[in-house]
């Protein structure tokens, strides 16, 4: 009989408790049952864990994070809740590993964090949530982020949140009300973090820092089924240079989160290679084990599988576990 | 040695000699040419490629950024003169109406018309009327009349809303403008319109109502699993994979990706997939080309290639 295998899943959610008393009221409040998940980094979390045999999470601060703070707050708060953040995976270091959370409305500020959480705390990379106080972060003031992951060699992994308000005002308001997951799972949060995605390569950051590394939850927020069409439509533009494909390809890796879809997994890997798609669930957004489960019946050969699950996380990371 | 298949193309455009003065796609002389060709150069690159039969529609932004008193009467000038174009050449091509969206009512009139009187085969609807979705209940009666005529109708993007461009767009649209159109601002809208028509509910009103998006499906078959996912609190009844897949069809224009489109067929299956090209946007021979590499069997490409469309538009 096979063993089970070594599951690593990065794109899961807790809420620090300082910096919630800070964001509290940017988003409408969750539900009680994932509040309280977000809450816990130890018993619950653990059990459910090994109820779905996830072996280590790779722990991240629940959207919205650090950034729709002023500089001041977010450059203040981060330092205690990656310092605490860092308490927890110490407590289990064999369950839990940490992106930091970053000041981005102080760019500088938010690249020595990263480098503090990096090369003191052990950290392995920072996850981003939504636009920064209405900017996208291909915008030139926050590319001394984007020097300093590539000089640390540590991934960015650039998380949705709730949409710009002038496009939930020109697109989702109609239907908000009557179902509010539109600016959020089933749509906003996409459209948003593709463009970012997409943003991105248009921006040259990836000239400039030719080592930087980009996650993507979600499947590539669906990038990966477009590069045909995003590819051709650029090159009509007549730039010449690297191919929307190419860029995208070499610089980005793509996560599983709240998306156990077949079709779309093997889209995604005719498009990028299996060496580039991680496995995650969201949680607790998404329950674990329709994730673990969704693994199992995949039709992949058990090496593809084994670099789903944990392998490529473990190179993209550093992870030796 | 094989036979050439029969190949039908249904997103493939054309400018109206007087819609032109209300504003163009904003192309290069190279598509403008081909746009105001119905005729010899038309045809020849159909020929060169394999097209049988084009269905055409007005291109972008065709009568949607046209108030109602203008649009109204403009519609049957411009629909009596494609009528005129297939009439030439009608074992080549067949058309989908122009429609007066921005008065609702005549806009179902219109296509009644055309449909009835000059063998239209449904209506091509270019992005938002006046930075309104297409969704809302005001322009539901040309749902009702779709139905009732049983003809599809189109749902083709066209420049993003102005509030998304400044929010999304506007850094990159001077260095890049694809962004705005087929690389990306076309998909967001016209996808986002997929999606609100089905949680308007116009398709429990309209049961018959039937939805054609081009370019893959603007993308809404990859992400089924994600929104149905997402939306599953809220619609109890019917989830969001089973309403799309009972209502769209969509068509391969501008996107003859072998990765995108076994997804859409695993997701929809061969049945709802209708080739197309695009034209002049896109050029017909790399669609046609395309099409020869795809791993599908030959009743499947024959589907894709002109089944589904001879049986969802009556040709």
């Amino acid at each position: 009989m096979a063993t089970k295998p070594y599951i690593i899943a990065l794109e899961e959610h807790y809420f620090d408790p300082e910096v919630k008393q800070h964001t509290m009221g940017q988003e409408p409040p969750h539900a009680q049952r994932i509040l309280e998940r977000l809450d816990d980094v130890g018993v619950l979390r653990l059990k459910e864990m090994d109820e779905a045999g996830v072996d280590l999470q790779v722990l991240s601060h629940a959207n919205p994070g650090l950034q729709k703070l002023d500089a001041d707050t977010a450059v203040r708060l981060a330092r205690g809740a990656n310092d605490r953040l860092y308490e927890t995976v110490r407590a289990h270091p064999d369950r839990f590993a940490a992106f930091a959370a970053i000041p981005t409305p102080e760019p500088k500020a938010a690249a020595d964090e990263l480098e503090r959480t990096v090369t003191k705390l052990g950290f392995k990379g920072a996850l981003v949530n939504g636009l920064t106080n209405g900017l996208f972060l291909d915008d030139k003031r926050f590319w001394p982020i984007f020097e300093r992951a590539q000089a640390l060699d540590v991934p960015l992994y650039m998380h949705p949140a709730l949409p710009h308000p002038a496009v939930v005002e020109a697109y989702y308001k109609d239907y908000v009300e009557q179902y509010p997951s539109l600016l959020r799972a089933a749509w906003g949060f996409t459209v948003e973090t593709a463009t970012q995605g997409l943003r991105l390569v248009l921006s040259g950051v990836f000239d400039a820092y030719p080592g930087l590394k980009i996650i993507l939850g979600h499947l590539g927020e669906g990038l990966p089924f477009y590069l045909w069409r995003i590819s051709m439509g650029l090159a009509r533009d007549g730039r010449g240079g690297k191919s929307f494909r190419d860029t995208f390809c070499e610089h980005f890796y793509i996560t599983t989160s709240g998306f156990f879809s077949d079709p779309a997994l093997l889209c995604c890997m005719m498009e990028m290679g299996i060496d580039r798609i991680l496995f995650s669930v969201d949680y607790p957004f998404v329950d674990n084990p329709p994730g673990t489960k969704w693994t199992e019946t995949l039709p992949l050969c058990s090496e593809d599988k084994e670099k789903l699950l944990s392998g490529n996380a473990r190179r993209l990371l550093k992870i030796n576990n | 040695m094989a036979t050439k298949p029969t190949i039908i193309a249904l997103e493939e455009h054309y400018l109206d000699p007087e819609v032109k003065q209300f504003g163009g796609p904003g192309a290069g002389p190279e598509i403008v040419q081909r746009l105001d060709d119905l005729s010899v150069l038309r045809l020849k690159e159909m020929d060169e490629a394999g097209i049988d039969f084009q269905v055409l529609s007005h291109s972008i932004p065709g009568l949607q950024g046209v108030d109602a008193t203008t649009g109204v009467p403009l519609a049957r000038r411009v629909n009596d003169r494609l009528h005129e174009a297939v009439q030439r050449h009608p074992d080549r091509f067949a058309a989908f109406a122009a429609l007066p969206t921005a008065d609702p009512r005549a806009a179902a009139e219109e296509l009644e018309r055309t449909v009835t009187r000059l063998g239209f085969k449904g209506a091509m609807i270019n992005g938002m009327t006046a930075s309104v979705f297409h969704d809302d209940e005001r322009f539901w009666p040309i749902y009702e009349r779709a139905q009732a005529l049983d003809v599809p109708i189109y749902i083709h993007p066209t420049l993003p809303h102005p509030a998304v461009t400044e929010a999304y767009y506007k850094d990159y649209v001077q260095k890049h403008p694809g962004i705005l159109r087929a690389a990306w601002g076309f998909t967001v809208e016209t996808a986002t319109q997929g999606i609100r028509f089905v949680l308007s509910g116009v398709f429990d009103t309209y049961p018959g109502l039937k939805i054609i998006l081009g370019h893959m499906g603007e993308g809404l078959p990859f992400y089924l699993w994600r929104i149905s996912h997402g939306l599953r609190g809220s619609m109890s009844e019917k989830s969001f994979r089973d309403v799309f897949c009972k209502h769209f069809w969509i068509t391969t224009s501008g996107f003859f990706s072998d990765p995108a489109l076994l997804c859409c067929v695993m997701e929809m299956g061969i049945d709802r997939i209708l080739f197309s090209v695009d034209y002049p946007f896109a050029e017909n021979l790399p669609g046609t080309e395309w099409t020869k590499t795809l791993p599908l069997c030959v009743e499947d490409k024959e589907k894709l290639l002109s089944g589904n469309a001879k049986r969802l538009l009556k040709l």
